[in-house]
């Protein structure tokens, strides 16, 4: 009996263990050289996506206008302070209209997806897809939203892009309560989503060539501490080395 | 040595399912799909996701499901859904009927595609007829809005043999990613055949 309670133990430690160890958050693409956006390099700002609401007892996601406001106002503080030690070489968009934004909304919304297949199929060792293994096994990460990012509204005035997503859903206190009484069944209940996807694209090719991306960010971006949390979990190693100032 | 294949055997058992290894499908061999008598010869290289998306189904793609989606039907009888159910009692998915027409696919799929992946639009852009697997087919093609908020692109080629049906179909961002694996898709259709 003994030896049985050892080895299911020990199977359970292999179970939990294996994707925490196993998950990456971060990449860099392979012939990708940070020098080049030292320097001159200008980088496009687009204003991040933000989305912020309940999750339901059964799970499912409602938007909260005013948590979505308070995220914005701090994410958006957090975010220009972390710009300004960079200088002119991050700059705004230009505010778009019309079909210019309608384009803008949906390279924001492709980001948000091909984030989702990165961290399902790239940074989840365990369930990488057959065709990308000798890519991985040879270090290369090759994602891309395309080269028609080229057309986005102030693209021929930069050379990369800086996309950044952020989705929060905090679990009601029915779906807290769902998941302790679920625990105490021995049934696993998630209460929460707090992904954040931050990425630096070529404008002229379309290709990632910098991403952070998790499903299980730090810092509640209601809070003006949190969304700092926030922000500086999302630039975790941002290629981009801030200019030493001359008092410095 | 049998207390370590007792630990692996436990372990590969509580293992999370998505860990299970996705297949590589080689190119320029065929191969046999969605547990039918269909086959294809792919040019490329594809990954056939662990996962069944249905009981006759298969599903393969190059970036992830969300990002190139191919799906394969087979021998889809009287009574069978495309997918599995998500939601049987408030949203049970359409069945087939083999007395169908092959002018009732696009309408079928629409509804099974709504339910099971949670499209929230969903527009047939053209319809017309074809020849798929040595049989009169419909080919259409369609217009979608993921629950990710992301329109996508479709086609589906299918035709009814025997009262069962064979399809194939196709869906990827209409930014990009469909127009860059159209003809991967066309080649495997093209080469489709009943082993």
């Amino acid at each position: 009996m003994t030896k049985f309670l050892t080895i299911i133990g020990a199977a359970v430690c292999l179970s939990l263990a294996a994707p925490a160890a196993a998950q990456e958050r971060g990449a860099v693409r392979h012939d990708f050289d940070a020098t080049q956006v030292q320097g001159d390099a200008r980088i496009l700002v687009f204003r991040p996506r933000i989305k912020v609401g309940e999750q339901s007892t059964g799970g499912s996601f409602e938007p909260r206008a005013d948590w979505t406001e308070l995220a914005r106002d701090n994410l958006g503080s957090a975010i220009e302070s972390y710009q300004q030690q960079f200088g002119s070489r991050l700059i705004e968009a230009p505010e778009a209209f019309g079909a210019d934004a309608r384009l803008v909304e949906d390279y924001m919304t492709l980001f948000g997806t091909v984030s989702e297949s990165i961290i399902n199929y790239q940074f989840f060792v365990g369930n990488r897809l057959e065709t990308k293994k000798a890519d991985n096994r040879n270090d290369v990460f090759d994602w891309t939203l395309g080269p028609g990012v080229a057309d986005l509204p102030g693209a021929q005035d930069a050379d990369y892009a800086l996309f950044i997503n952020t989705e929060d859903h905090y679990g009601s206190t029915g779906r807290k309560v769902l998941q302790v009484f679920a625990a105490m069944g021995g049934v696993s209940v998630t209460s929460g989503l707090h992904a954040g996807y931050a990425a630096l694209v070529e404008l002229k090719t379309g290709n990632i060539v910098w991403v952070n991306a998790d499903r299980q960010m730090g810092g509640d971006v209601r809070e003006i501490d949190g969304a700092q949390r926030r922000v500086e979990q999302l630039f975790d190693d941002f290629p981009l080395v801030a200019p030493v100032t001359a008092s410095e | 040595m049998r207390k370590f294949g007792l630990l692996i055997a436990a372990a590969l058992l509580i293992a999370p399912g998505s860990a299970m290894a996705h297949r590589l499908i080689d190119a320029n061999e065929a191969v046999t799909v969605a547990r039918s008598d269909m086959a294809v010869v792919p040019q490329i290289e594809w990954n056939r996701i662990s996962q069944r998306p249905g009981s006759n189904a298969e599903r393969w793609t190059l970036d992830g499901e969300l990002l190139n989606d191919v799906l394969f039907f087979g021998e889809v009888a009287s009574g069978d859904t495309l997918f599995r159910e998500v939601n049987r009692r408030e949203m049970p998915l359409p069945q087939f009927a083999s007395d169908m027409l092959l002018v009732d696919l696009p309408d079928f799929v629409e509804s099974s595609l709504r339910i099971a992946k949670g499209s929230s639009t969903f527009t047939t852009t053209s319809v017309e007829p074809t020849q798929f697997l040595g049989q009169g087919g419909v080919r259409f093609e369609f217009e979608t809005l993921g629950s990710d908020d992301l329109l996508r692109k479709g086609i589906a080629v299918a035709t009814i043999i025997d009262g069962e049906l064979f399809m194939m179909l196709y869906e990827a961002p209409s930014l990009y990613f469909f127009d860059r694996n159209r003809a991967d898709f066309e080649q495997l259709v093209s080469s489709a055949h009943l082993g």
